[in-house]
């Protein structure tokens, strides 16, 4: 149990098995044998209709938002060398979250279903070519990590009072709705919606995990990097954009799920090491997991009501993460 | 005495009166009170309101703004109690009457109550003669057939649905109808869209606009909504927020047109299949 391969198969087999039960489980039971029968169509009713419409889409889109998070974290804490990175670093929660609340505050939610998306995209869209923009202003030609974050923080904090100033004039019900959906929840998933978060998810994965030379060589320092061969700036301008994209669709399919972008590249570091040949695809199939995890545990727990996604991110990863940092201080 | 065991003692009968409860607003109207009103707020979107200043959302009005307004009696959220809004309207020796609204009753109850602090009990009891009536004639016309189930949303993103113990629960009963979330845990629970195909109900009947807006049913295209038979046979019905989803005199309007409507399900449904599909229409809309 040393080699990437084991590894990632372990965590495949665990994705697989979360996959599987949270398939079978919710409202309506559906009992993992007949999980086959019922998608050829070979049973009728209202449990194939859960089944092919609300909770398959939904486990896919849980599978993609995790990983994507958790990608997209670990590609910016190697990017930033700051422990604390995350993928809303760049302001995108932020930007998102002001698109979708603007959205529904004005009233647009109930007739233009898809405008809650297209919203948070464009939001998050805005969001990370500001402080792209601001930082280059500000840091010259190189793109300096620690402008960087000073950059996320104070448009993301200028974003976070355009929320404030948009809930204030909301009414009751639009409320409601931009509460739910910043405390992120998978509960919008289609097959269509999916199909156009692949769009994003497939190639962006593969150019960041090919990245991984370049990543485990730039956590030695710019100059070290620059002077084993990579190209620091092309580099990092790359990385930053592909990682912003696929936290941009995230967003706007899932809302602002937190934490699995920040913990889960962080206990996978403590278990197994920080080289990134490793950390990256695991870091996906391991976000996946969690994400699906919380999101099975978000939607039975209260029944029949549901719970936002987010909330059961934070409230199981965090503990989580204490107990393995603790750990490892232990040892 | 208001729903927090309190005696509000008036000199005489309120004349400058403000509500923060839109539905309390509307008893004070009904029980032709509306010259008394000082103040709204920007939920009372009645046009025979729009003269009055509003105080904003009823859940911070402005405290100031009400103080300047001189009432002789508030009218407060019962949950109000404790809030600075109460105590402070109190320090400054304004009456507050604290209601809370979950039942018809609840309604009979503050018709009584405010219609002695306003002057009007004559006006009072006609109006729940007349509610009483009106009430009683839907409930005596029963529709053929077992009741239709019927799903109540009263928001739908993230889905919210009327239990048990509330107006909207008793006035699907008097319609003819069977609230298909009658057994649920909470007055106002939020449902989760599994659940909600999983029980799929004869008839969703939705409060998703407000007065004079229109509802094309595009979150009927949200997942999960086109699974309901409800939806594919077209037995949506879009109804106005601001007359259902409010515990007060509209409650016998919205009991009469639930009542309509499920007749017409009713009669399609004794007269067959062909009927059925004959009668497939877009969500409906009432006026």
């Amino acid at each position: 149990m040393t080699g990437v391969a084991p590894r990632l198969g372990t965590l495949l087999v665990l994705l697989t098995g979360t996959a599987l039960v949270s398939v079978s489980i919710g409202a309506a039971r559906i009992p993992v044998l007949e999980i086959i029968p019922a998608l050829l169509g070979q049973i009728e009713g209202t449990s194939r209709s859960i089944l092919v419409h609300l909770r398959l889409p939904r486990v896919v889109l849980a599978i993609g938002v995790g990983g994507a998070l958790a990608l997209a974290g670990t590609t910016f804490q190697a990017l930033l060398r700051n422990p604390l990175a995350e993928p809303y670093v760049l302001g995108i929660s932020g930007g998102a979250a002001v698109g979708a609340v603007g959205v529904l505050v004005a009233g647009l939610g109930a007739r233009l279903p898809w405008a809650v998306p297209l919203g948070a995209f464009v939001g998050a869209l805005l969001a990370m070519f500001l402080v792209l923009r601001v930082a280059r202003a500000a840091g010259g030609s190189r793109l300096d990590s620690r402008v960087l974050i000073l950059a996320g923080v104070v448009v993301g904090a200028f974003f976070n009072a355009v929320i404030l100033l948009l809930l204030s004039i909301a009414d009751v019900e639009s409320f409601r709705s931009a509460i739910f959906w910043m405390m992120g929840n998978l509960s919008g998933a289609t097959w269509s919606g999916n199909a156009l978060l692949a769009l994003y998810i497939l190639p962006g994965t593969a150019l960041l995990l090919a990245l991984a030379r370049p990543f485990d060589l730039l956590a030695r320092g710019e100059d070290v990097a620059f002077h084993l061969g990579v190209r620091v700036e092309r580099t990092k301008l790359l990385a930053y954009v592909v990682a912003s994209l696929l936290v941009a669709a995230a967003v706007a399919f899932a809302g602002v799920i937190g934490f699995v972008g920040l913990i889960v590249p962080h206990a996978l570091r403590l278990l197994w090491g920080p080289g990134h040949r490793l950390l990256l695809p695991a870091s996906f199939l391991a976000g996946a997991a969690f994400l699906l995890m919380a999101d099975t545990v978000a939607r039975v727990v209260i029944a029949p009501a549901e719970l936002p996604t987010g909330v059961i991110t934070a409230l199981a990863g965090v503990p989580l993460f204490v107990f393995l940092l603790v750990r490892r201080g232990v040892q | 005495m208001d729903d927090q065991g309190q005696n509000v003692h008036l000199e005489g009968p309120a004349r400058r009166v403000v509500s923060i409860i839109p539905s309390m607003t509307e008893l004070v109207v009904a029980l032709d009170a509306r010259e008394a009103l000082v103040a709204r707020t920007r939920y009372d979107r009645d046009p025979s309101l729009a003269y009055l200043p509003s105080l904003g959302g009823t859940i911070r009005p402005n405290l100031e703004a009400i103080a300047d307004l001189h009432p002789d009696l508030v009218i407060a959220w019962s949950d109000e109690e404790h809030s600075p809004l109460s105590r402070r309207l109190r320090d400054m020796g304004i009456p507050v009457y604290h209601a809370s609204v979950q039942r018809i009753e609840d309604i009979h109850r503050h018709a009584q109550r405010l219609g002695h602090l306003l002057g009007r009990d004559a006006e009072a009891t006609g109006f729940l003669s007349d509610l009483e009536a009106r009430l009683t004639a839907v409930r005596e016309t029963p529709h053929p057939g077992t009741p239709p189930t019927v799903l109540y949303i009263v928001w739908h993103d993230p889905p919210q649905t009327a239990g048990p113990g509330t107006f909207l629960d008793e006035i699907i009963e008097i319609a003819g109808g069977r609230n298909v979330f009658h057994d649920a845990r909470s007055s106002w629970p939020q449902i989760s869209m599994e659940e909600i195909v999983r029980r799929d109900p004869d008839v969703v009947v939705a409060a998703t606009r407000h007065d004079g807006e229109p509802d094309d049913g595009g979150w009927l295209r949200r997942p999960g909504w086109q699974e309901l038979t409800a939806v594919q046979g077209g037995r949506t019905l879009a109804v106005n927020a601001d007359l259902f989803n409010r515990p007060g005199p509209g409650v016998a309007e919205a009991a009469e047109i639930l009542h309509q409507y499920l007749a017409g399900v009713t009669e399609a449904r004794a007269g067959g299949s062909e009927l059925d599909e004959a009668n497939r229409t877009e969500p409906g809309t009432v006026p």
